[in-house]
């Protein structure tokens, strides 16, 4: 009765150290054959590995008016999210994000398959958490940490906020929706100076704006969150409504494109420079004026 | 008890004015009606006059002329077929609009010339309903009309989504429901000039086809006695209804019942003459979208409701009770 038990303890033990054993593996082994199925997961890809460890990317890395890295992602094999698509590329680990192919992602989870999943951004803290976490589980640690160094130079070396009341500006997208509080778009306008016009008015995340409110508020500048290159589209035209351009004093109107801030990558620094500059010649012009 | 012709009309004409005023007084950003009125008269700041004259004054423009037109083409089609059930939207003349429109608007075509986005939904909207004719016939009876509608309206929808499907733009799955439910949210008065000539156009024609309707309730053969041309008046139902419906979906999208609901409610106040229904129908439709759309900016001020939601939600339930009504007339 004894041996039996202490057989069986025995069984247990090495069972789990070998099996410590595999996890301490997996985890040094650094992932060759990376899938990714998410925007901001292909960009942080393309940033961090060569390309010759990237098995797959999402349709969109490739596609312009989402993505900043389309010209980077030219040439690789593109998916659509699809179990089909992505198992018989062998990848030993799957990039996702927080939405869409739940059950696609479940599916290659139950296969055995190792998917990280980043969660959705809401700030520029945001930044450094994703690429960290993508780095350590790519092995590119190095690589991340040089990413986010260049990120934090650039942001130290924008131009100064003077203290006091900021310029507000209105955030229309395609669509005529806005971005209100956790929101990248809203911490880009934060970043550059602006005070959010959707913020103020209460908005939490991605809301329909009537362009009658914009008009209304009376803001010092309009950001218009445009796809680039332009599809014909309503969500297009909603943007060129001719009140929307004489609703602003002065007529501050700036176009942002849409693939510069919809992901927590070191390479929105470029739309809060942009947005930045941009404040300058507003209060430059301002001064001018008065 | 019925009231006089000019009585009804001066009544309708006074609801459209009035739904008129408060549309221009129903907004997100709260104007009362005495600072609208004194905008309207040249004073207050620029951003009110930009609200007013660039926003809102399009939008109550459009409702007149798309509730007009839906009005009096529900009025036509049902005098023409005989058919309390037939209405541009149910019968799939919107839907067919809306797929040409869609189909211009996505290719480009509408970014190269302006007037292709109307002419794509009157092409589509022409096709619509003679498909609906050809499938249904006239007086063949509501179920083979309400078959053939059903059957025009889901094969132009499923088409209309395949294309947004087939578009690149992230944005197709919300175009959908605007294609489908409709909406003057935004709009410019660049599309009212898009609009107004077509549906004006559209509408005169209808409005000819009054005293024909009249002896088409007599029955076709009585009617043809009486010297009416079939041919002809076929030729301006259709076409007048392709003009109206057509440019009408072009720019806001399918609003549905509006034609169904405001004949049958109006139908006893005329004594039952298609030729008094038409301009009375024109009118009411006019009062209801608007009613509608300020119901719209009621309920959710920054816009996520479709007007044809609103509309849907007054019409379906009437259209139940045409069904009962019909179903107890079966024998």
């Amino acid at each position: 009765m004894i041996r039996r038990r202490s057989i069986t303890a025995l069984c247990a033990i090495v069972t789990a150290t070998f099996c410590l054993a595999l996890a301490d593996r997996a985890a040094a082994r650094t992932p060759q054959r990376i899938v990714s199925v998410n925007l901001c997961t292909d960009q942080l890809a393309l940033l961090l590995v060569p390309h010759g460890r990237i098995q797959s990317l999402s349709f969109l890395a490739a596609d312009p008016a989402s993505s900043a890295m389309a010209e980077q992602a030219r040439g690789l094999h593109l998916n659509h999210g699809m179990a089909e698509e992505i198992l018989p590329r062998r990848p030993d680990i799957i990039l996702a994000g927080p939405h869409g192919a739940r059950h696609t992602i479940g599916l290659l989870r139950r296969l055995g398959l190792r998917v990280v999943q980043l969660p959705l951004a809401t700030g520029l803290d945001d930044v450094a958490i994703h690429v960290r976490r993508i780095a350590r589980v790519l092995g590119a640690e190095a690589r991340g940490e040089a990413l986010l160094d260049g990120f934090a130079r650039r942001l130290a070396a924008l131009p100064s906020i003077a203290p006091g009341p900021r310029l507000r500006a209105a955030l229309i997208e395609s669509s005529g929706v806005t971005s209100g509080v956790d929101t990248l778009p809203h911490a880009v306008m934060a970043a550059a100076g602006f005070e959010n016009l959707a913020a103020r008015l209460g908005i939490k995340g991605v809301r329909r704006i009537a362009l009658e409110t914009i008009v209304a508020t009376g803001s010092d500048a309009l950001v218009l969150g445009r796809l680039e290159p332009q599809y014909p589209s309503l969500a297009a035209r909603t943007l060129s409504h001719p009140a929307l351009a004489r609703g602003v004093k002065g007529g501050a109107l700036i176009d942002i494109p849409d693939n510069l801030w919809s992901c927590a990558t070191p390479k929105i620094i470029v739309a809060i420079e942009r947005l930045a500059r941009f404040r300058v010649e507003i209060t430059a012009r301002r001064g001018l004026t008065q | 008890m019925k009231p006089s012709p000019a009585l009804l009309l001066g009544f309708l004409g006074a609801l459209v004015v009035v739904g008129f005023g408060v549309s221009l007084c129903v907004g997100p950003a709260g104007l009362t009606p005495g600072h609208v009125a004194a905008v309207l008269g040249g004073q207050g700041t620029e951003a009110d006059h930009i609200i007013i004259v660039e926003l809102r004054l399009p939008r109550a423009a459009l409702a007149v002329l798309i509730g007009g037109a839906l009005g009096l083409c529900g009025a036509a089609l049902q005098g023409y077929l005989r058919n309390p059930l037939a209405e541009p939207g149910l019968i799939g003349v919107s839907a067919s609009g809306a797929l040409g429109a869609v189909l211009v608007l996505y290719t480009g075509l509408a970014g190269t010339f302006a007037l292709a986005l109307p002419l794509g939904g009157i092409i589509g909207a022409a096709v619509g309903v003679i498909a609906v004719q050809l499938l249904a016939g006239r007086g063949t009876g509501p179920l083979t009309l309400i078959l053939a509608g059903i059957a025009v309206t889901s094969f132009a929808g499923a088409l209309t989504a395949l294309a947004l499907n087939l578009v690149p733009s992230p944005f197709a799955a919300l175009e959908i429901v605007f294609w489908m439910m409709g909406s003057l949210a935004d709009r410019a008065f660049a599309h009212v000039w898009l609009a107004a000539p077509f549906i004006i156009a559209g509408g005169a024609v209808l409005a000819t086809t009054g005293r024909a309707l009249d002896a088409l309730t007599l029955g076709e053969d009585s009617a043809a006695t009486l010297g009416l041309d079939l041919a002809a008046l076929r030729t301006r139902i259709i076409g007048g209804t392709a003009l109206a419906v057509g440019a009408a979906v072009a720019v806001a999208g399918t609003i549905g019942f509006v034609g169904l609901v405001v004949p049958h409610l109006l139908r006893p106040l005329t004594g039952h003459r298609p030729s008094a229904l038409l301009a009375a129908s024109a009118l009411g439709g006019a009062a209801l979208t608007l009613a509608a759309d300020i119901a719209v900016r009621v309920i959710t001020p920054t816009g996520e409701l479709k007007l044809g939601v609103v509309t849907a939600l007054i019409g379906a339930p009437l259209f139940l009770h045409l069904v009962l009504v019909q179903r107890r007339q079966l024998p």
